[in-house]
């Protein structure tokens, strides 16, 4: 797996693209997750995914195999999802595409289709997805950064240090708040989402 | 007793990260403090929550994407830029002025220098039909003349161009290794 990977990367620097289709294929799950954690949208989060790869690649010449492969993609995600987030941050914002939007015809949530084939759970998951997304959208990106790669993407507080190239101490304090904020916000869900407001909207609400 | 200590610490318990005194310092604490207790248990009760996120796949296009603009930019910038190319086309400058520069400076250059050698052609193979130029030199200068002017020629075709030869040559030529070595290194490194 290890020597695997490394040849897949010599090939890659030579310009061989198959072989950067391969290493890709390895890690997209992981780099949209993120992706998607981080911008709240799957048209957003594919745009970031293919950024980030797009930079991994160019800047493949300069891995020189010190860290793990995977620390170092992953630290060009983050980069690349928090740069994006300064230069909106920047924009003045009309809407946000992170929170549902209200129309004529009830409520818009920009979700992907989930794989659950059950329409009742699909529906169910869609809603507390909306929510987390919401929620997550208002965390400063740093901290949802953390919150995400720890709590949603499971990795280790090491992981993270060497991801973000911060010390342990500082994701942990970093962790820590992120935690205690998104806490706060998820106990007053339900004055920010009342359940009057359901994904089916109108319908919905008139039968119940 | 202060629960700031163990407000930093409420993630690192909740990740099982504390053992020894640590550990049941906390869990002590937590039996004891309602606050405490009761954020450990929303916050594991956000843990669940947040679980319910369901797994997201990438879009099938997203690989296909980026090879596409990675291809577009190997045809674009890596073809006409190749490793060492822009040394190569120096070289081949450099070989372009030495051939240039050698021929124009070669000892029988000079324009005026043909005219007498021609006339000595002339002499030597008698009859033939010399050019006109010839014929009408040597109708106006005289034999002798004209081997003084030639031999004189001659000496200044050897040693005021051929200097100028040697310096172009002694800077040409090691620019032009310079360049091939350095085309050689730059196709080395690109592997």
């Amino acid at each position: 797996m290890e020597t695997d990977e490394k040849i897949l990367i010599s090939l890659c620097k030579r310009g061989d693209l198959s072989a950067y289709d391969k290493l890709m294929q390895r890690y997209e799950k992981k780099v949209y997750a993120l992706c998607f954690r981080m911008a709240g949208n799957p048209d957003d989060a594919a745009d970031l995914a293919q950024e980030a790869f797009l930079k991994a690649f160019r800047a493949l010449p300069s891995f020189n195999g010190q860290a793990q492969f995977s620390t170092w993609l992953y630290r060009i995600v983050t980069n690349t999802c928090l740069d994006e987030q300064r230069k909106q941050a920047r924009r003045p914002q009309l809407f946000s595409l992170d929170k549902p939007l209200n129309t004529e015809d009830g409520h818009l949530a920009l979700t992907l289709p989930a794989e659950a084939p059950d329409p009742l759970a699909t529906a169910l998951s869609h809603e507390t997805e909306a929510e987390i997304k919401a929620l997550l959208s208002i965390l400063p990106a740093a901290q949802r950064l953390v919150l995400v790669l720890r709590d949603m993407e499971g990795y280790s507080y090491e992981e993270i240090a060497r991801i973000l190239n911060l010390n342990s101490g500082t994701v942990k304090s970093r962790l820590n708040r992120a935690r205690a904020r998104l806490r706060d916000l998820y106990l007053k869900k339900e004055e920010l989402f009342p359940p009057t407001v359901h994904l089916k909207g109108k319908e919905g609400r008139g039968r119940s | 007793m202060s629960c700031e200590k163990f407000t930093e610490n409420m993630s690192a318990y909740l990740d099982g990260l504390l053992s020894g005194k640590e550990l049941s310092e906390f869990q002590e604490h937590l039996s004891v403090c309602n606050r405490c207790s009761q954020e450990a248990e929303e916050l594991q009760s956000m843990f669940s929550w947040l679980k319910q996120a369901g797994d997201v796949a990438p879009p099938k296009e997203l690989r296909k994407s980026v090879l596409a603009e990675l291809k577009k930019e190997q045809s674009s910038k890596g073809r006409r830029y190749l490793p060492g190319f822009s040394q190569a086309v120096a070289a081949a400058a450099v070989l372009i002025m030495l051939v240039v520069g050698n021929l124009s400076l070669l000892p029988p250059a000079p324009l005026s220098d043909t005219v007498p050698m021609r006339a000595t052609y002339q002499e030597e193979s008698g009859a033939e039909t010399p050019p006109a130029d010839a014929i009408i030199y040597t109708q106006e200068a005289p034999d002798n003349v004209q081997f003084s002017e030639k031999s004189e020629l001659n000496s200044a075709a050897g040693s005021e161009p051929f200097p100028r030869r040697l310096a172009l040559n002694l800077i040409l030529i090691p620019l032009f290794l310079f360049f091939s070595l350095r085309v050689i290194q730059k196709r080395k490194e690109a592997g």
